[in-house]
């Protein structure tokens, strides 16, 4: 089939008509795309003005809109878009373990719903078989609100399963809901990632949140406050979910642990402060002051006498902020040491 | 092309905003999708079919570090080829602006741009013009989005330029495109025998290039055909003083320059490939704080340090030790470009930079 006088469809798609996708060539760029039926109705014309929000937010998460047309079906014809190919992997439930890849793996999904949070667009269907890594490395968020329809939910097994629906959503009566029920089906998409058999509380309709003692078990070797924060995901009131901004930012911070540096300048020389080397302590006669790297921050750990930073007072507990210089004395003696913290751009 | 034109009714002609040496370039508005795009249509004199194939190639490259291929057209013997649109300029001009860029904000730089271009390597496509004006950021001073664009002149590994090929020395061709090409081109693409096929090590030296001109203000090996004959006589631009000079900057700047150094390497086999570049700067620390505009309002301490009015209302404290570049001190009235960070009375603020 030939649409639009460009778009070929491939032998690999048309899995059944309406609802499925269908692989195709731009005869144009000659390049593989992908057609989406929408579906008539109500919901049809929000959906491609998310659509075309989306395609505006340019957020590397999200996939390109290329175009829009129509596909001649019985009666009348059908609205579809045509997006990206992405030529990567789905992501597979059960096939990751706690590790800086699955720490990469859920920040990246983090930055794209925080990305299209952003807009005030919910995705509704975050579930790991609608998330993809392309060849680049790069975490795709696919099937915006297109693919949700009663046949769906019926399925059984976990991939496909009602078990990514915030507890809100379940009921016969019609709920507004926000982008807390992606911050919930995040945190289910987390656990699966790590297990194919979610604790059985998570499986009852509505769902309960499991009990911390038997979620954290998937979660052995993470930091507690990433665990914690996936769990409150979990949470039944939505109002107890956190934003995906504040995992994005949480998940951040331990992406970075560790691979700080900072240079400090005393006398014209630089010293290195690192996961190798953490610990700095100065003297000077008019004061003194130690600094401790714990992986994360540059904490202040004891200092004595006429110190300063960045001409504020200071004492054992305050962190260094990014860039700071060390005043000892107050005279005009005064010795000055900068203190400069950097690290590497997390990027996928 | 007029402002309104409307081609293949769906890009609204908003108004023209570049000539390259082989296209035209317009703002235009998608109407299918609603959003801002760029419409590039050959030059005349510039083979269709040659157009058409750099359209197909582009699409191959799918990046955020790269401008999207979003859409090609043929309308009544036109040729128009739709890209993402940037909002912003090309760091070309950016540079005019800056002069040197520290090593914090230009690690950053290195390692998006370094991205876009093992991407596209990964997709078999060698740029083979890479340079700053082929490089788009957006508006403000922290050169987010960066995305290399204009694959116009990119071809597949396998291929090449086989007009410049028949002319001979490509360094004596009057080609606007190539004399402005020829500061970041390679001397395996410079001094290439018909029949010769430099693949993506061009691009690495491109990149080793820029970087340069990116770190130290100037271009390696100086401008036009002169940077042919410097190529060809191995005589390069040294390390200015002033990346080392304050120990706040050396070490980053040094580890910089070991990685320009490996990439303008003569023997190819002594450039690393893209995702090398990638891995190694990936490892690199560098400040990556938002920076800000401001003006140098007065001088303390005997001209040794003071305080930047900033754009946003915010005072800020600097010190001169924190300048970097060639145009040495800041003096009153001098606009800067700096991080910030807390600080009593006033914030202090490094790196700081001076602004054209």
């Amino acid at each position: 089939m030939l649409i639009a006088n460009r778009y070929e469809t491939l032998d690999t798609s048309d899995r059944g008509g309406m609802g499925e996708i269908l692989y195709c060539k731009d005869l144009h760029l000659q390049r593989k795309v992908v057609i989406k039926y929408l579906q008539y109705g109500v919901g049809s014309r929000r959906l491609l003005d998310e659509q075309k929000a989306l395609s505006n937010l340019r957020s590397k998460h999200v996939v390109q809109l290329y175009d829009l047309v129509n596909i001649p079906g019985v009666g009348s014809d059908n609205p579809a878009i045509v997006l990206e190919f992405i030529d990567g992997e789905d992501l597979q439930v059960g096939s990751y373990s706690i590790n800086q890849e699955y720490l990469g793996i859920i920040w990246q999904i983090s930055c794209g719903l925080s990305d299209i949070h952003s807009q005030g667009i919910v995705h509704r269907d975050i579930k790991p078989n609608n998330i993809k890594i392309d060849n680049e490395g790069i975490v795709k968020i696919l099937d915006f609100g297109l693919s949700r329809n009663d046949s769906e939910a019926e399925t059984k097994s976990i991939i496909g399963t009602p078990i990514f629906m915030a507890p809100e959503l379940w009921g016969n009566k019609t709920i507004a809901f926000d982008s807390s029920i992606d911050v919930y089906a995040f945190g289910v998409t987390c656990l699966a990632l790590l297990n194919e058999n979610p604790p059985s509380r998570l499986k009852q309709n509505p769902p309960r949140q499991p009990s911390w003692k038997v979620f954290s078990k998937s979660f052995v070797g993470f930091p507690e406050e990433i665990t914690d924060m996936i769990y409150r995901c979990l949470a039944e009131d939505s109002h107890d979910r956190p934003t995906m901004q504040e995992i994005q930012v949480l998940l951040q911070k331990h992406l970075l642990k560790d691979r700080h540096r900072a240079v400090v300048v005393l006398n014209g020389t630089p010293n290195i402060l690192d996961r190798k080397n953490r610990r700095i302590s100065l003297t000077a006669s008019v004061g003194n002051i130690t600094i401790d790297y714990d992986g994360l921050i540059f904490t202040v750990t004891t200092v004595a006498g006429s110190v300063y930073m960045n001409n504020k007072a200071i004492s054992a507990g305050t962190i260094i902020p990014g860039s700071c210089v060390l005043t000892f004395g107050d005279s005009s003696s005064r010795v000055f040491v900068t203190f400069d913290v950097s690290n590497p751009e997390v990027m996928p | 092309m007029n402002v309104g034109d409307v081609i293949s009714g769906r890009y609204t002609v908003i108004r023209h905003i570049g000539r390259g040496g082989m296209q035209d370039v317009y703002l235009a508005h998608d109407t299918t999708i609603d959003s801002s795009v760029v419409l590039k249509t050959p030059q005349a004199g510039q083979q269709d079919k040659r157009f058409k194939n750099s359209a197909i190639i582009s699409a191959k490259v799918n990046h955020h570090n790269v401008a999207k291929t979003l859409d090609y057209l043929e309308e009544n013997g036109k040729l128009f080829l739709i890209e993402e649109f940037i909002d912003g300029v090309n760091l070309d001009q950016k540079l005019k602006t800056f002069g040197a860029i520290d090593p914090h904000l230009a690690a950053r730089i290195f390692l998006h741009v370094s991205k876009g271009v093992a991407a596209s390597h990964h997709a078999g496509v060698v740029h083979r013009d890479l340079k700053p004006s082929n490089i788009m950021v957006e508006h403000g001073v922290n050169l987010h989005k960066l995305k290399i664009t204009d694959f116009g002149i990119a071809t597949l590994t396998e291929e090449f330029f086989d007009e410049a090929a028949r002319d001979g020395d490509i360094t004596r061709s009057t080609s606007g495109t190539i004399r402005g090409a020829l500061p970041y081109m390679a001397p395996e693409m410079m001094f290439r025998q018909p029949g010769e096929n430099p693949g993506s090590s061009v691009d690495i030296w491109s990149l080793g290039a820029m970087m340069f001109q990116i770190l130290t203000g100037k271009v390696p090996f100086g401008v036009y055909l002169q940077a042919a004959v410097n190529v060809q006589n191995r005589n390069r631009e040294p390390w200015p003083a002033f990346m080392s000079k304050n120990p706040q900057y050396k070490n980053l700047a040094e580890q910089l320059q070991s990685i320009v150094e490996k990439c303008l390497q003569y023997d190819i086999s002594d450039r690393p490939t893209a995702d090398q570049i990638v891995d190694e700067i990936s490892e690199l620390c560098f400040i990556g704080v938002e920076r800000k505009i401001g003006t140098v309002e007065n001088l303390i301490q005997h001209g040794y340090s003071g305080f930047i009015n900033g754009e946003d209302g915010v005072k800020t404290f600097f010190s001169q030790e924190s300048i970097y570049g060639s145009l040495g001190k800041a003096k009153i009235g001098t606009k800067v470009c700096y991080c910030s960070f807390p600080g009593r009375p006033r914030d202090r603020g490094h790196p700081v930079i001076l602004v054209n």
